[in-house]
C-alpha cells in the first residue's frame, strides 16, 4: 500500500532548497542561515512559509561549511503545502537526509476536504504517510460533494 | 418552675406578633388553612417582617368498615410543609413539616355525610394552624 | 473543533482519536478510543480506517453507537458508511428502552431507519457469563427494527422461560420505548374471585392524536363473565377529561347488561375560575364492589365553579346523590343539593385585627313530595365578624371574637314548621390563654399553655327539622368554635366556656410528646346536643389528642373522648412505623361507642393495618389486615409478594374478604401480573441487575 499517489511525498529529497525571505542573517563559523519576515521555502512541489526559517548546514569535519542541509526550522505561522495536502502548526523542523518532516503545536492537517487536527504531525516524505498524534480530531467531509 | 412566658417582650412570640403575613395558597382547603393561621398570627398590617407560605396534603381513608362493606367513618390525614421567610430577603427564618388527622362519619344521609365531611375538613385545617405556630414560636431559628 | 467551512455542521462526520494515520491513497486510520459523530450518531471504537474514494468506514470492536432517538447497539466489528447509516455489523446487540438487548450475529443498518438482525436471541434480563441462560428470553430468526416508526417486529418468536420454550408467535411487534404513547397491548393479568371464577384482562391503548388516548381491556372469566372496560382521556388547552367504566353479563345478574361510568373533567375559565364536572352512574348497586372497581357507597355526580385568591373564596356547587349503601332506601334522602358560598377577609383598619364578610346559600330537594318525608329546604346566611388578637402584660394572650348572622330559611311539605322564617341573631367569645415555655438543659423544651374561652350566642329565632346537622363531632379543631354543627339546620346556642390545657415535651434527640386536653362547661343550652356526641349536658366529654413522635421512625398520633367516669365515647389512633431494612408498618384503629341518635346502633371497634417488607434486593412482601372485634370477623385480609430485577416484575397476590352482611364464607381473590421490563415500561424502575463474581 506504499505505492501511493498523493499523501505528503516529496518525489525529490535531494532537489535545490530556494529559499526567499525579508531578511537573512548568515553565520558561516555555526553553519547557519537565519531567514525572518516572509519566508518561502521551495524543493520540488513542495512548498514552506513562515515568519522565521533556520537552516543548519552539515559542518565539515574540517569546519568548514558543507553544502548539504542538516535541518530547515521553520517558526511563527508555519505552513507545508504539497499538491494535495497542507499542513500548518506551531513549528516544523525538516530534515532533508531522512526526508521526514515533524511538524509541533496544534497541528492542523487538510488532505482534500479532510481536516486532521492533533497536536505532533510526523510525515515520512518517502512512503508520503503520515501520522497525527495527541487528542486527534479529524474532519471527514462527504466524498460526494467536492468530487 | 423555670416557665417563662413565650410572647414576654424580646421573645418569639413577641416577635411573630402581627408581623407575619400568611401567603394564600392551595385552593378553598388553602384558604381555609390561611384563615386559621391569620386567626392565630394576627393583622400584619403594612409591615409584615415575615412571609408564611405552606404546601398542605390532605388524604381522606375509610375506617369503620360494616360487614355490609359499607363505610361509617372516614379518616382525614392532612400534611402541611410551612416556611417563615424574611419579608425583606426572602431567606427562611423557620421552615418544618405538621401533620394530624380527624375524622367524621358517614352513617347519615349523604347531604349530612357531605356536610360532617366538609366540616371535618375545616377542623382539620385548624388542627394544622395549632401544630404549625406552635412550631413556630419554638423554633430555633427565631429564637436567636 | 474547528469544523470545515464548507459544509454545515449536521453533515460532516467528525473523528477525535488518539492517533491519525494518514497514508498516499486518501485511507485515514484513527486508532486508540476513537470516537466518530455523524448527525447526532454517536460512535465509540478501538479503530477506525477510513477510506474516502469509497466513502466506507471499517471499524474494530468493541463498538458502541448511539443513536440519536436513545438507540444503543453494541457490536464487535462492523463495515458501514461514513454517516454510519448504512452497513453491517457482527456480533451485534441493539439496546432498545435502556434494558432490551436484542441479540444477534449479524445486523444490517438501512436507510438510517431499519436494523434487520437474524438469529436473534433478545431480553432485558443480565446475563453474566457468556451463555447462561437469562430468566426470559425471546428468541427469533429475525428481528427488524424500524427506528422512525418506533417499533421492533420479531419473526419466529419463541418466547422462552429459564431455557423452556413456553410459547411460539410467527410474528410479534413490539414498541421500542422511545415514544411512550404507542398503540398496543400492554402487560396482562390474571385475577380469581370466588364469583367471577379464573379471568384474565388484557389491556390495549389506542392513541388518538397527541392530546387523547383510549384503553380498552376485555376481561373474560370462566363463570362466562364478559367485561369490557374503557378509559378515554382527552387534554384540552385549559383543562381535561377522564371517563372510565365498564359493561359486563355475568351469572350473577343473569340475563342483564351491568356497568358503570365514572366522567370527571375540570377546565380553566375566564376570570380565574376553575369549572370542575364529575359523573357517576351505575347499572346495580353491588357492580362496583362485584367487580373492585370502586368502594364508594355514595355516587355523587356534581358540576362546580371556583375561584380562590387572596382574601377571597368563591364557589358553587350542585350535587346529585344516588347513594349504594343496602342498609339504607333512598326515598327519605335529599337526592339534589345545591350550595354556594362567598368568604371575603380584610384587614380591619383602625383597632386592627380581620374582619370576615360571608354570604351562603343552600337547598336540598327530596324526590317525594309528601309531608315531612318528602321534606325541602332552601337558606340564604349573611354574616359579619370581627376578631383580633392583644398580648397583655406577662405574655398574657387576649383574643376578643364577634358576629352577627342573618338568616333567611324556606321549608317545603312540612306542615310542623312555618315555611318561611327569618333570623338575625350575634354571637361573641373572648379568650385568654398564657403560653409558657421552659428550655431544657440539653437543647429540648417544655411548652404549656392554658387557654380559657367564654362564649355566648343568642337564640337563631329559627325552628327547622335537622337534614345536615344529624353527624356532630368534637376534637382539638372545633374545642373554640362558634358552631360545632357542621350543616345550617342547627347552630350552637347559649353560655359555654370552653378549656384546654396543651403540654408538648421535645428533646434534641428527636423525641417529642405533644397532649391537647380540653372541655367544655355549659351554663345554658345542655340539652341542644344528642348525649351520644359528647358535648350534652353542663359538662362535655373530655377531649384529649396525643401525638408521640420519635424522629422518623415512629409517628403515633391518637384522639379521644372520654365521658365523666373516664369511659371511652370515641377512641381513634394511627400509627406510622419505619422498621430495618426500609420496612414500613401503617395502622389504624378505631373505638366508637353506639349512638342511637346518629343512627349508630352498636359500638364500633376496628384495627386496620398493612405492612411492607422488602426481604431480599428482588424479593418483598406486603400484607395487610381489616379487623371487626365488635362482629368478630376479618373483613379483609391480604397478601402479597413481588418479585422485582432487571428484566422481569412478577406481582402474585391473594385477598380475603366479606362482600355482604349474609356472607356466610369470605370470597377469595388471588391476581398475578407478569411485566417485562424493556416493553415500554419506563414507568416501572426495575432494580438493574448485579454480577456477582
Amino acid at each position: 500500500q506504499d505505492t501511493a499517489t498523493g499523501g505528503f511525498r516529496n518525489s525529490d529529497p535531494d532537489a535545490p532548497v530556494e529559499v526567499t525571505s525579508d531578511r537573512l542573517d548568515l553565520a558561516r563559523a555555526e553553519g547557519t542561515a537565519l531567514f525572518t519576515g516572509n519566508v518561502l521555502a521551495i524543493q520540488g512541489d513542495m512548498r514552506l512559509t513562515a515568519q522565521w526559517v533556520l537552516v543548519e548546514y552539515v559542518l565539515n569535519p574540517d569546519g568548514t561549511l558543507g553544502d548539504d542541509i542538516d535541518t530547515i526550522t521553520a517558526r511563527e505561522d508555519v505552513l507545508l503545502v504539497t499538491p494535495e495536502e497542507a499542513a500548518e502548526g506551531d513549528e516544523a523542523i525538516y530534515t532533508p537526509q531522512t526526508n521526514t518532516v515533524v511538524m509541533t503545536g496544534n497541528v492542523l492537517l487538510t488532505q482534500g476536504g479532510n481536516t486532521v487536527a492533533g497536536d505532533r504531525l510526523v510525515v515520512d516524505m518517502e512512503t508520503g504517510l503520515g501520522e497525527v498524534q495527541g487528542r486527534v480530531r479529524t474532519v471527514l467531509q462527504p466524498a460526494t460533494e467536492d468530487q | 418552675c423555670g416557665f417563662t412566658p413565650v410572647y414576654a417582650p424580646g421573645s418569639t412570640g413577641a416577635a411573630l406578633d402581627g408581623t407575619v403575613e400568611v401567603v394564600q395558597s392551595g385552593g378553598s382547603l388553602g384558604f381555609t388553612l390561611t384563615e386559621a393561621l391569620q386567626d392565630r398570627l394576627g393583622a400584619p398590617g403594612s409591615n409584615a417582617r415575615y412571609r408564611l407560605t405552606t404546601v398542605l396534603g390532605v388524604t381522606s381513608e375509610r375506617v369503620a368498615i360494616t360487614t355490609a362493606q359499607s363505610t361509617n367513618r372516614f379518616n382525614l390525614i392532612g400534611t402541611v410543609a410551612y416556611t417563615l421567610a424574611d419579608a425583606a430577603t426572602g431567606q427562611p427564618a423557620a421552615t418544618g413539616r405538621v401533620d394530624g388527622f380527624n375524622s367524621y362519619s358517614a352513617i347519615g344521609t349523604a347531604l349530612a355525610t357531605g356536610a360532617a365531611e366538609e366540616d371535618a375538613y375545616e377542623r382539620l385545617m385548624v388542627i394544622l394552624a395549632d401544630k404549625i405556630v406552635a412550631d413556630l414560636l419554638v423554633a430555633p431559628e427565631l429564637a436567636r | 473543533q474547528d469544523t470545515a467551512a464548507t459544509a454545515g455542521p449536521q453533515e460532516v462526520t467528525a473523528i477525535v482519536a488518539d492517533v491519525v494515520r494518514i497514508d498516499g491513497n486518501e485511507r485515514l486510520v484513527a486508532t486508540g478510543n476513537v470516537e466518530v459523530f455523524s448527525r447526532g450518531t454517536r460512535l465509540r471504537a478501538q479503530s477506525v480506517t477510513y477510506d474516502r474514494a469509497a466513502d466506507r468506514v471499517q471499524i474494530g470492536g468493541p463498538i458502541e453507537l448511539r443513536d440519536a432517538d436513545g438507540t444503543i447497539v453494541l457490536a464487535d466489528q462492523a463495515e458501514l458508511d461514513s454517516e454510519l447509516t448504512e452497513g453491517i455489523l457482527r456480533g451485534a446487540r441493539l439496546v432498545l428502552d435502556g434494558r432490551l438487548q436484542v441479540a444477534g450475529a449479524e445486523m444490517a443498518r438501512r436507510q438510517d431507519r431499519f436494523n434487520d438482525l437474524r438469529q436473534v436471541a433478545a431480553s432485558s434480563c443480565k446475563v453474566c457469563e457468556t451463555g447462561e441462560t437469562p430468566l426470559w428470553e425471546i428468541r427469533a430468526s429475525r428481528v427488524i427494527h424500524d427506528q422512525d416508526a418506533g417499533q421492533v417486529y420479531f419473526y419466529n418468536a419463541r418466547f422462552r422461560i429459564a431455557g423452556v420454550p413456553v410459547f411460539y408467535l410467527p410474528a410479534l411487534r413490539v414498541p421500542d420505548g422511545t415514544d411512550p404513547r404507542v398503540r398496543g397491548f400492554l402487560a396482562p393479568s390474571v385475577r380469581n374471585t370466588t364469583e367471577l371464577g379464573t379471568g384474565v384482562k388484557l389491556p390495549y391503548f389506542i392513541p388518538l392524536g397527541d392530546h387523547a388516548d383510549v384503553t380498552l381491556t376485555p376481561y373474560i372469566t370462566e363463570n362466562q363473565s364478559r367485561t369490557l372496560e374503557g378509559r378515554f382521556r382527552r387534554a384540552f388547552v385549559n383543562g381535561d377529561i377522564l371517563a372510565e367504566g365498564a359493561v359486563s353479563r355475568d351469572t350473577l345478574e343473569p340475563g342483564s347488561n351491568r356497568g358503570y361510568l365514572f366522567v370527571n373533567g375540570s377546565f380553566a375559565i375566564p376570570r380565574d375560575f376553575t369549572f370542575t364536572f364529575n359523573l357517576e352512574t351505575t347499572s346495580d348497586k353491588p357492580y362496583l364492589r362485584d367487580y373492585d372497581y370502586s368502594d364508594k357507597d355514595r355516587l355523587d355526580s356534581s358540576v362546580a365553579l371556583s375561584r380562590v385568591r387572596s382574601g377571597e373564596r368563591i364557589e358553587g356547587a350542585l350535587t346529585f346523590y344516588n347513594s349504594l349503601r343496602a342498609d339504607r332506601d333512598d326515598d327519605d334522602e335529599p337526592t339534589l343539593v345545591g350550595d354556594a358560598r362567598w368568604n371575603r377577609r380584610v384587614q380591619a383598619p383602625g383597632p386592627g385585627g380581620w374582619v370576615d364578610l360571608d354570604l351562603i346559600g343552600h337547598f336540598h330537594q327530596r324526590e317525594s313530595t309528601e309531608d315531612i318525608v318528602g321534606r325541602d329546604m332552601a337558606q340564604i346566611r349573611g354574616r359579619a365578624g370581627w376578631r383580633q388578637r392583644w398580648t397583655g402584660p406577662g405574655g398574657l394572650r387576649f383574643s376578643a371574637r364577634a358576629e352577627l348572622t342573618a338568616d333567611l330559611k324556606q321549608i317545603t311539605d312540612d306542615s310542623r314548621f312555618e315555611s318561611t322564617q327569618a333570623g338575625l341573631w350575634p354571637q361573641g367569645a373572648v379568650t385568654l390563654s398564657w403560653p409558657l415555655i421552659r428550655p431544657s438543659a440539653d437543647g429540648g423544651h417544655q411548652l404549656l399553655e392554658p387557654v380559657l374561652q367564654v362564649a355566648h350566642s343568642a337564640d337563631t329565632g329559627i325552628d327547622t327539622a335537622n337534614d345536615d346537622s344529624t353527624q356532630v363531632a368534637l376534637d382539638t379543631g372545633n374545642l373554640f368554635a362558634f358552631n360545632r354543627f357542621p350543616g345550617l339546620d342547627r347552630t350552637e346556642t347559649g353560655t359555654r366556656a370552653n378549656v384546654a390545657l396543651r403540654w408538648s415535651i421535645v428533646d434534641p434527640k428527636g423525641v417529642a410528646i405533644r397532649l391537647t386536653g380540653g372541655r367544655v362547661y355549659r351554663q345554658s343550652g345542655r340539652g341542644q346536643f344528642s348525649q351520644e356526641s359528647g358535648l350534652s349536658g353542663a359538662e362535655s366529654d373530655w377531649l384529649a389528642q396525643i401525638d408521640l413522635d420519635i424522629t422518623d421512625t415512629l409517628n403515633f398520633r391518637t384522639l379521644a373522648l372520654l365521658d365523666d367516669d373516664l369511659d371511652l365515647s370515641l377512641y381513634e389512633a394511627r400509627l406510622f412505623l419505619r422498621g430495618p431494612f426500609g420496612s414500613l408498618l401503617t395502622s389504624n384503629y378505631i373505638w366508637q361507642a353506639a349512638d342511637t341518635a346518629a343512627e349508630l346502633n352498636d359500638d364500633v371497634s376496628e384495627l386496620a393495618a398493612s405492612a411492607s417488607v422488602p426481604v431480599t434486593r428482588s424479593w418483598s412482601a406486603r400484607g395487610e389486615l381489616r379487623r371487626d372485634f365488635t362482629v368478630g370477623r376479618t373483613n379483609y385480609s391480604g397478601l402479597g409478594v413481588a418479585y422485582q430485577n432487571e428484566c422481569i416484575r412478577v406481582d402474585l397476590s391473594v385477598a380475603r374478604r366479606f362482600r355482604a352482611t349474609s356472607d356466610v364464607d369470605a370470597t377469595t381473590t388471588y391476581g398475578l401480573s407478569v411485566e417485562l421490563a424493556g416493553f415500554g415500561t419506563q414507568g416501572r424502575a426495575a432494580t438493574p441487575g448485579r454480577c456477582k463474581n
